[in-house]
């Protein structure tokens, strides 16, 4: 007899959780990392053993106070990242599984459904509270602990279920309003009616969605917004842009414009208008802008200086993520040739990427300039948009690559971590570190995105292959290649 | 013996007669052309409606009207059997076949411009035919 | 009530002010097989939609099994079948996978049937469900609807993107179904399965029923009228129930929805005609009754 629990629960193993899991993990790593490095900073030099012990007693206060702010703090922002995932994920993955057309006939699913998912939440929720609870001794109630936590895993839950969209902007925002509030002093005892209040929006929340994905139907509007519920190709639009710039259209007519820039845009014009890449550009810069300014309190030069510039890179690349590419397919019977179809439709995303990036940095240096009427030098800014453009690059060469799945998101996380690790240590950015990581990074794009060029041009693309059945195929076809003939 | 539905009938689901009328039209011309004679079973409905991929209920509605008409009538445990009839009553049936076809005969002979002369003079040619047709094997 | 699997009394369904159903009343008895025809955008899918309980109409009633549609209790719910237009598959998961998914839901489900089925049509169970071509991805979205072997199976459009022989596969296996007294409601462009399979044919026309009948019935009245005259059709020239009348001189066709024998011979006397009969398949009379 067939548990329907146990088919529920493997429903969940499908290559979009891959990522939660390695966030997760990425973000343990970064933890480990960071634990790490702070000890570090603290290192004794070379003494005889008294004066060391001497040095170290002194220094006891310091080391505890550093580690418990990075350890609460990461604990905050992990805690957050972690469960805005699940909670997202959740949500979406309900959608997914309720919404199919005969979902609403099959006895039993959406209970089924909805008990695994509540039995979840309380895993993940209790597991971390108890890990914080009885963690660096940071005497918080848990009441309030396991308030602000289910607040940070119904509130993306909920928005996820009605205005998926919103995900994007609410992982800018509620980043920075979680690490403020631990900025501020790392032991936070919020008062109690914040925390009934947080409580209960959280509660609130989980019921709605709840109530709603129990009697899920097609009449209910946010029916069509789920995300890949089924295989036919009008689910997968809903993340994808609006349509097309239709002034554009008009414009060009039938005729297949003759310059790559002109094709360029004439290919992005059926994704979207050029204008959603510089504008999200802006309010992403000028948020970050105001965030570290406003709220951390930061210098112009600490803002410069930090590892935020390079790290927003990644924000237009998954912009360019979004784009639906199955469609490249038909587009590529048009007539004209392979390589300058593929040319024309990476100018496209090259275009878009390069004009958000550029506003994200226009956007943090308006703010500051708004802000604090002051300017940054260029000697303090071109180091770290150098940096930013060499990630912007690797980043950029990595989404293009046909094989992306799984991958896209053990990259995004290694270069997290890369870059995190400079929160606590100030970025090499003079002289030699400064140099050698640039031009590997921007090496290291050139080349990515010179190979997934050529691989788009010369070989043939399976589209719903993922890295898994890359390995596999390349170890069938180097068994096939030595076995007798 | 029964014999499988798809040797014994066939259908054609899409023409404009409906399917239990094929096979009941069937079932009466095999019996009176012979190749059913007394006493033979026909196929079960579950055999013809397998083979000839129709609906059972349709195929049990030519045998009901087969039945009514007393043309065969249930056995219980073996099905459907062809009713013994005496040989005027068989005479009879194959009466009532030829005057329908005549009718057409004439139908179609006078939509075509034909008189009751041009007609007859038709039907006696092909029995003049049909005569040569028996006497001449016998020369050869 | 009880006694009809399906019951829909003066449904009327609209979008956004754009009226699909207009009071449709429907009644499908135990064991029946009907057959759904019309032209596409008429409402089949609202149609049968509604019918299950998937979307709510504006007003009428709708009844299966003797409770209200909508809210269906999962007892009900396990007798029944359903087949969307559009396959409700998850592109990520394996034929296994997915077939094991929808099989631990239902308290009774042939493992035997769906595992003959399965390798007939040739569906591997570590087959990824995302590559799979539309028509093997229709013949999986079929399987998981028979497996608990419903009492009332729905299907919306089952057999479109099935080659010649998938589709008598198909037909087959719906009229083993029907052979132990299941009802099954169907809607199809194919009018020879219908042929075969239905008994009673349901034509929607702008949201409304224009043809409720047995099949046969409908093949027996709904005929095509060659006519001849030896002179010139007069102007008065009409035929009692026709649906379509075109004349060029002697000659004239007649479409109509009541032929008898009897009418037959009044027609032939009233204006010294001589009348040929055409009999229509089920795509002619479709044809005839919604160009009327």
């Amino acid at each position: 007899m067939r548990n329907r629990y146990r088919a529920a629960l493997r429903t969940y193993r499908r290559p979009a959780f891959l990522g939660v899991l390695i966030a997760a993990g990425g973000w343990l790593v970064m933890l480990g990392l960071m634990i790490f490095l702070s000890r570090l900073l603290y290192q004794v030099p070379d003494a005889p053993e008294p004066v060391q012990n001497q040095m170290r007693e002194a220094r006891a206060p310091q080391v505890r106070e550093v580690q418990l702010t990075v350890v609460s703090g990461c604990m905050g922002f992990y805690s957050f990242v972690l469960l805005s995932l699940v909670g997202a994920g959740l949500s979406i993955h309900l959608k997914a599984m309720l919404g199919a057309p005969t979902s609403p006939l099959v006895p039993g699913l959406r209970q089924t459904h909805l008990a695994l998912a509540g039995l979840m939440i309380a895993g993940v929720i209790g597991v971390l509270a108890l890990a914080i609870c009885c963690g660096p001794g940071l005497g918080v109630s848990p009441l309030a602990v396991v308030a602000y936590l289910l607040a940070m895993l119904a509130i993306p839950a909920f928005l996820a279920h009605w205005r998926p969209e919103t995900l994007v902007v609410m992982v800018i925002v509620m980043p920075g309003l979680v690490v403020t509030r631990q900025g501020r002093a790392f032991i936070w005892p919020p008062s109690t009616p914040v925390t009934i209040v947080v409580l209960a929006v959280a509660i609130g929340c989980l019921v709605s969605v709840g109530m709603r994905l129990a009697r899920f139907n097609e009449e209910m509007h946010e029916f069509h917004l789920r995300i890949q519920a089924g295989v036919s190709p009008r689910a997968t639009r809903v993340l994808g842009p609006p349509l097309g710039d239709i002034r554009y259209w008009r414009g060009v007519g039938a005729r297949a414009p003759a310059n790559l820039l002109w094709r360029a845009r004439h290919w992005h014009a059926a994704w979207g208008t050029l204008w959603l890449a510089p504008v999200t550009g802006l309010c992403f810069g000028a948020t970050t802008g105001f965030v570290a300014m406003f709220l951390w309190h930061f210098s112009v030069r600490d803002l410069i200086g930090s590892p935020s510039l390079p790290y927003l890179a990644v924000i237009p690349v998954v912009g360019v993520l979004g784009q639906n590419r199955p469609l490249l397919m038909q587009e590529l019977l048009r007539p004209q040739s392979r390589s300058e179809h593929v040319r024309a439709v990476g100018a496209a995303l090259a275009t878009a990427t390069f004009l958000c990036w550029v506003s994200i940095l226009a956007g943090a240096v308006l703010t500051c300039w708004i802000l604090k009427q002051e300017d940054p030098s260029i000697e303090d800014l071109w180091r770290p948009a150098i940096l930013s453009l060499s990630c912007l690059l690797t980043l950029f060469g990595i989404v293009t690559w046909p094989y992306r799945s799984a991958f896209i998101y053990v990259c995004y996380f290694g270069m997290c971590g890369v870059i995190g690790s400079f929160a606590l240590v100030p970025m090499p950015l003079s002289g030699h570190g400064f140099a050698i990581a640039s031009s590997a990074l921007a090496l290291a794009g050139v080349f990515l995105i010179r190979r997934s060029y050529l691989h788009w041009v010369n070989d043939e693309v399976d589209w719903n292959s993922d890295v898994w059945s890359l390995l596999r195929s390349w170890r069938s076809r180097s068994a096939g290649a030595g076995s007798p003939r | 013996m029964p014999t499988e539905g798809r040797f014994r009938f066939h259908v054609a689901p899409s023409s404009g007669v409906p399917i239990y009328r094929q096979i009941f039209d069937q079932v009466r011309a095999q019996i009176a052309t012979g190749r059913l004679t007394d006493g033979d079973f026909l196929p079960s409905v579950r055999q013809v409606a397998g083979e000839l991929a129709v609906n059972p209920m349709t195929v049990s509605k030519a045998y009901s009207l087969l039945e009514r008409d007393g043309v065969v009538e249930l056995v219980r445990g073996h099905g459907m059997r062809v009713v013994g009839r005496t040989l005027r009553q068989r005479q009879s049936a194959d009466r009532d076949e030829v005057v329908r076809l005549v009718r057409r005969l004439v139908k179609r002979g006078r939509a075509a411009g034909l008189s009751p002369e041009d007609i007859c003079a038709l039907v006696n040619a092909a029995f003049e035919e049909r005569h040569h047709e028996r006497v001449r094997p016998h020369t050869q | 009530m009880s006694e009809f699997v399906l019951t829909l009394n003066n449904v009327s369904k609209s979008f956004d002010l754009k009226s699909v159903l207009s009071n449709v009343s429907l009644a499908v008895a135990p064991g029946c097989v009907v057959g759904l025809l019309g032209k596409n955008g008429t409402g089949k899918t609202t149609l049968l939609k509604c019918a299950l309980g998937l979307l709510k109409p504006q007003s009428g009633r709708i009844h299966v099994f003797g409770e209200p549609a909508w809210t269906l209790s999962g007892e009900a719910k396990a007798r029944i079948g359903y087949v969307p237009q559009t396959p409700a598959l998850y592109p990520w998961m394996r034929v296994g996978q997915i077939i094991d998914y929808q099989a631990s839901f239902y308290p009774h489900w042939n493992d035997d049937l769906i595992e003959r089925l399965r390798n007939g049509w040739g569906l591997d169970p570590s087959d990824k469900v995302g590559p799979l071509s539309v028509g093997q991805q229709q013949k999986l979205s079929i399987l998981l609807a028979i497996g608990h072997e419903p009492d009332l199976l729905v299907l919306d459009e089952p057999a479109a993107a099935l080659d010649p022989e998938a589709r008598r596969s198909f037909v087959r296996t719906v009229l083993d179904l029907v052979g132990r007294g299941r009802t099954v409601l169907f809607s199809t462009h194919i009018t020879s399965d219908l042929e075969r399979i239905a008994e009673r044919i349901v034509i929607l026309e702008r949201g409304a029923i224009a043809v409720d009948e047995d099949l046969d019935r409908l093949k027996e009245r709904v005929k095509r009228l060659h006519i001849t005259a030896r002179t010139p059709l007069p102007a008065g020239f009409s035929v009692p129930g026709s649906l379509r009348l075109e004349r060029n001189g002697t000659e004239a066709l007649v479409s109509v929805h009541n032929a008898s024998p009897e009418m037959i011979r009044d027609l032939e006397s009233r204006w010294s005609v001589a009348v040929d009969v055409e009999d229509l398949s089920l795509e002619d009379i479709f044809l005839e009754v919604t160009r009327a």
